[in-house]
């Protein structure tokens, strides 16, 4: 009962994030995003998509350029970045340690197929739940 | 019973009403396991209630198959019938049942271990976008019901029947309650923002999963070795068979010892010592304190060719 009660009090803020992201970004009105090596068109769309976000935000885009995914899900994982929008595959091994948002668009290459998908901390939920409401609003699209 | 076709009529009406509530059991089961398999998401705590409760199923079938194997009567390559199915099948499921709470439980210490933040994303639903963790909560919450509403109508029936098969799987119906509200804890703690909440969640899941495999193993080889009749839920032995001990001793007060086993939920007693009387016959064997039906066989071993027990 107590749980639910703390459940129905807290229910503004849940689900929360494990290392605060969201509460970060709306402190410091700065949301630090990672791009990957893309090709124009699709850093032109990862681009709209994080300035969507960063509206929802009240934040400005402190952006980091050019680095390997391993490089840039490191950062994630030191919560140097919020943020990172790159192409992954759909059997990446990477999966399971970030959290991989569906794709905002997708190509085939041979008999693989990479989606350009926004990429965020594992078990940062809300930031996790912002992300996937904007990717379904056409985010910037 | 043994030779005879069916169950002894006493408990017949009992036994239709176990496999009734069984038959329950498994659709109930059925329907908390697809609503938590839908739900499941990558939480720790709900894969590991998932297991639980998808195990659940298999006492449940196991009562069903070994009630109507106990039904059989003795045939040419079975002279004592079927009474033991049920502890042959709850062996099977004990190991089961053990080996796959262990590896839960490690994968949950690992879990916790190496701080896995688990993520839970979100569904579009009418145009609004609901957190997952909120169907696992609901789901998990769905899932604390029906074990707890038919484990306490298997309570009276398993002491009823004598059957500890019917009478673990009450105690982990009824136990099971606990395991959702772990769950719910666990997921619900994780939406707090406490990635500690779901391992450890998990971790009380899968303990309780062991922990009811050691007890099933334990009943189950204590009756595959030829045990005594014990009480329902102990080790002791059981006041029928200790009424019944006395009786016979008190009959055959020159018996060396008399032995009791368990098969199932009868009862074989065996005098040692002593010549079977001319007029002896089981139906007119007057035993206060233990039902007719329960004992299966008194069978008699003039001279003790093997080493009796010391107690």
């Amino acid at each position: 009962m107590l749980f639910a009660l703390a459940l129905l009090q807290g229910c503004s803020a849940y689900p929360r994030d494990i290392e605060g992201t969201s509460e970060r970004i709306a402190q410091s009105h700065e949301l630090h995003v990672g791009y990957g090596k893309l090709a124009p068109p699709l850093r032109a769309r990862a681009e709209r998509f994080v300035q969507a976000v960063a509206a929802t935000c009240d934040a400005r885009v402190v952006a980091e350029d050019g680095q390997s995914n391993e490089a840039m899900f490191a950062l994630l994982d030191d919560n140097k970045l919020d943020l990172v929008m790159t192409e992954v595959a759909a059997d990446s091994p990477w999966l399971s340690e970030v959290a991989v948002i569906e794709p905002l668009a997708r190509r085939q290459i041979g008999n693989r197929e990479l989606g350009l998908s926004a990429v965020a901390r594992n078990g940062e939920n809300r930031w996790i739940v912002r992300l996937e409401s904007q990717v379904r609003a056409g985010g910037g699209a | 019973m043994t030779e005879a076709i069916g169950h002894p009529a006493q408990i017949e009406q009992d036994i239709r009403a176990v496999r009734r509530l069984e038959w329950w059991n498994i659709a109930w089961s059925v329907s908390i396991v697809t609503v938590m398999g839908l739900a499941m998401g990558s939480s720790q705590a709900m894969k590991t209630a998932w297991v639980e409760d998808t195990l659940g199923l298999v006492p449940p079938i196991v009562i069903l198959i070994a009630t109507s194997y106990e039904a059989r009567s003795a045939d040419a390559r079975f002279h004592y019938g079927y009474d033991r199915v049920n502890s042959l099948g709850f062996l099977v499921a004990a190991v089961a049942l053990g080996g796959v709470g262990l590896f839960l439980l490690r994968d949950s210490v690992v879990a916790l271990w190496e701080q896995e933040h688990v993520t839970v994303g979100s569904v579009r639903m009418l145009g609004h976008d609901i957190w997952l963790g909120w169907f696992m909560l609901a789901a998990q919450a769905y899932a604390t019901i029906p074990p707890l509403i038919i484990g306490r109508r298997e309570l009276p029936l398993a002491e009823r029947l004598r059957d500890k098969l019917v009478h673990t799987d009450a105690l982990m119906n009824k136990a099971n309650w606990q395991t959702g509200v772990a769950g719910l804890l666990g997921v619900g703690g994780l939406g707090f923002g406490l990635w500690w909440a779901d391992p450890i969640a998990a971790i009380a899941i899968s303990g309780s999963i062991v922990w009811d495999a050691w007890n099933a193993l334990k009943i189950a080889t204590a009756e595959l070795v030829d045990g005594i009749p014990r009480e329902l839920g102990n080790s002791k032995l059981s006041p029928e068979a200790q009424a019944l001990a006395r009786a016979l001793e008190e009959q055959f007060p020159l018996a060396e010892k008399v032995l009791l086993r368990e098969t199932g939920r009868y009862i074989r007693a065996e005098v040692v010592g002593v010549r079977p009387p001319e007029d002896f016959a089981l139906d007119n064997l007057d035993v206060a304190g233990c039902d007719r039906w329960r004992i299966d066989s008194v069978s008699f071993r003039p001279t003790a060719n093997r080493t009796a027990p010391s107690e």
